[in-house]
C-alpha cells in the first residue's frame, strides 16, 4: 500500500490531501499516516499544506560513471573492493580500464568518507572534542574519537566548548592509530589520503559479508 | 466540498476501453488514443486508473529527450537509467518482456514536435505491450505525419463534453449541501469543464455557510450566483426613471 500511495505522489508530484484522497478513495485518516511516514523517510515534503514529491538524488545521479555500466559489472567492482583486490586484476576480470576500476574506488572511498564525516559531524555538534593532529606523509590530517571509534577529517574542527579525551579514550585511540600508522605504510596512500584513512577505519574489525552490506546500502 | 471521485460517462467509458486494450490478442496492435479538450478530466482519470491498475505512467514535458523519455519509463519500472539511451531501452524491454505492464504517455503533444513519439512506437513493437497515448483534443490531427504510428492504433476514445446529466451527477456528488432538482438544473446550464464546475460549488458551498442556508434551489442558487430575478421589474422601473 504504501509504495502505491509514494508511486501516486511521485505521479501527483504537487499535491494537497484533498487531491489526493479524492484519486486514490482512500479515508483521510488512512492516508495521513503513510504521508507522514513518507515525508519521515525524506520521500515527500510539506510546505503551505501542499504536500511536494522529493525527487531520489542517489550516488547514480551524483556519479555519471554509474550509468555508463551494468548492474552486474557494478556489483563485482563492489565485491573487489570489499576483497581489496587490486586494480589491474579487476580491469582483467572485467574488461574494462584499470583508469575506470580506480575511478570507482575512489568513489567508494569517498562514499566511505562522506558518511563517517557525517557522523563526525552529528557526534561533534553534540559533544565538542579536541582534534587529535597526526602527519602522514607531510600531510596533517584531523582525528576525532567517538564512542570507541576513530572519525577522520581533513578540516579541523574547532569550537569553544572543544573538550580533552580521558585516559581510556586516548589508550583507546592510540591502538586505532597504531593500526592506520601500519596500514598506512606504502607511500601510494598519499593520494586521497583522508579518503584512505576512512577507508582503512571502515575495513577495521570487517569481514566480507558486513562490508559489502554497508557499502550496497550506502550506494543504493 | 465532498472529497470524491466522480464517475462521470467518460470515466465508465475509459475503464471499459481500457479493459478491452488489455485483453487484446497478440497479433494486433495494442495502441491507444486518449483524447480531448482541457477540463474534461482527462489527466485525474488517468491518475485514478493508474493507481488502481499496475501500469507505467508517464506525463511528458515541453522540451522532453528520448533519453529522458526513456530514463522516467526506467524510473516507473524501479530501474536506474543508463547514460546511453540504447541500453536504456534494451533494459525497459527486457523488463517489459519479463513482466508486460500498460504503458501511459500523458501530454503526447509535447512528443509530437520533436519526433520523439517514434520511440514509443519502437517500444510499442519491440515489447507488446499496450501503450496509451493522451493528448488534447487535435492530437489525432498532429498524429497523421505519422502514418506509420497511426496505423497502430487500435482505437481513439474522445472525452466529451459534459451533458447536463454529467454536470448534475458532478454538482450533486461534490456539494456537501443539498440542491433541489430544480437549483440542479440551474447550475447544469452554468458550466462545463471540470474545473469551473468545482470553482462554482466552493462558491455556492461559501456562500450558503455563511447564510447558513440548509437546501439550494433555484432562486437562492441566482441570487448568490449574483443573477436578476426579475428582469421585467428591472425594465419597469427603468421606464420610471426614463
Amino acid at each position: 500500500m504504501k509504495d502505491r500511495i509514494l508511486q501516486l505522489c511521485k505521479r501527483l508530484d504537487k499535491f494537497t490531501l484533498d487531491e489526493i484522497v479524492t484519486i486514490s478513495e482512500i479515508p483521510a485518516n488512512k492516508l495521513l499516516p503513510i504521508l507522514n511516514e513518507l515525508i519521515v523517510e525524506n520521500k515527500l515534503y510539506l510546505e503551505n499544506n501542499v504536500y511536494y514529491f522529493k525527487k531520489k538524488q542517489n550516488i547514480f545521479n551524483q556519479y555519471p560513471i554509474f550509468k555508463y555500466y551494468p548492474k552486474t559489472t557494478i556489483d563485482i567492482l563492489l565485491r573487489c573492493f570489499c576483497e581489496s583486490v587490486v586494480t589491474t586484476k579487476v580491469s582483467h576480470i572485467l574488461s574494462i580500464g584499470e583508469p575506470q576500476v580506480q575511478k570507482f574506488y575512489t568513489i567508494f572511498r569517498t562514499i566511505i568518507y562522506n558518511w563517517q564525516k557525517k557522523l563526525l559531524d552529528n557526534f561533534y555538534s553534540n559533544d565538542p572534542q579536541n582534534a587529535r593532529h597526526r602527519v602522514f606523509f607531510d600531510k596533517e590530517v584531523y582525528l576525532y574519537f567517538y564512542d570507541g571509534q576513530v572519525f577522520i577529517s581533513k578540516n579541523l574542527l574547532r569550537s569553544k566548548k572543544d573538550k580533552t579525551l580521558t585516559g581510556q579514550d586516548k589508550a583507546d585511540f592510540t591502538t586505532i592509530y597504531c593500526y592506520i600508522s601500519r596500514n598506512l605504510t606504502h607511500n601510494q596512500n598519499v593520494h586521497n589520503l583522508e579518503l584512505k584513512i576512512a577507508e582503512i577505519i571502515w575495513r577495521k574489525g570487517k569481514d566480507f559479508k558486513s562490508m559489502y552490506a554497508d557499502l550496497y546500502n550506502l550506494i543504493n | 466540498m465532498n472529497k470524491k471521485f466522480v464517475k462521470t460517462k467518460n470515466v465508465k467509458e475509459f475503464v471499459g476501453f481500457m479493459e478491452e486494450l488489455k485483453f487484446l490478442p497478440p497479433n494486433i496492435p495494442k495502441i491507444a488514443l486518449v483524447y480531448g479538450d482541457y477540463g474534461l478530466g482527462k489527466s485525474e482519470t488517468i491518475k485514478w486508473w493508474t493507481f488502481k491498475n499496475d501500469c507505467i505512467y508517464v506525463r511528458a514535458t515541453k522540451g522532453m529527450s528520448v533519453r529522458w523519455l526513456l530514463s522516467e519509463i526506467a524510473e516507473e519500472l524501479g530501474e536506474e537509467p543508463y547514460w546511453h539511451s540504447q541500453e536504456t531501452f534494451n533494459m525497459i524491454e527486457n523488463k517489459l518482456r519479463q513482466n508486460p505492464k500498460t504503458i501511459i504517455i500523458d501530454e503526447v503533444d509535447y512528443l509530437v514536435n520533436n519526433n520523439v513519439i517514434e520511440i514509443l512506437r519502437d517500444l510499442h513493437d519491440r515489447s507488446g505491450c499496450p501503450m496509451v497515448l493522451v493528448g488534447m483534443a487535435n492530437i489525432d490531427k498532429k498524429l497523421s505525419k505519422y502514418p506509420h504510428l497511426k496505423d497502430r492504433i487500435y482505437k481513439a476514445y474522445k472525452f466529451e463534453s459534459y451533458d447536463s446529466q454529467d454536470i448534475k451527477q458532478i454538482i450533486s456528488e461534490l456539494s456537501e449541501i443539498p440542491i433541489t432538482p430544480d437549483g440542479l438544473e440551474y447550475l447544469a446550464t452554468r458550466q462545463n469543464q471540470f474545473r469551473q464546475i468545482v470553482k462554482l460549488i466552493n462558491k455556492i458551498e461559501k456562500m450558503a455557510k455563511t447564510n447558513e442556508i440548509k437546501e439550494l434551489n433555484e432562486e437562492i442558487l441566482r441570487s448568490i450566483l449574483g443573477e436578476r430575478q426579475n428582469i421585467t421589474a428591472l425594465q419597469t422601473a427603468r421606464q420610471i426613471y426614463a
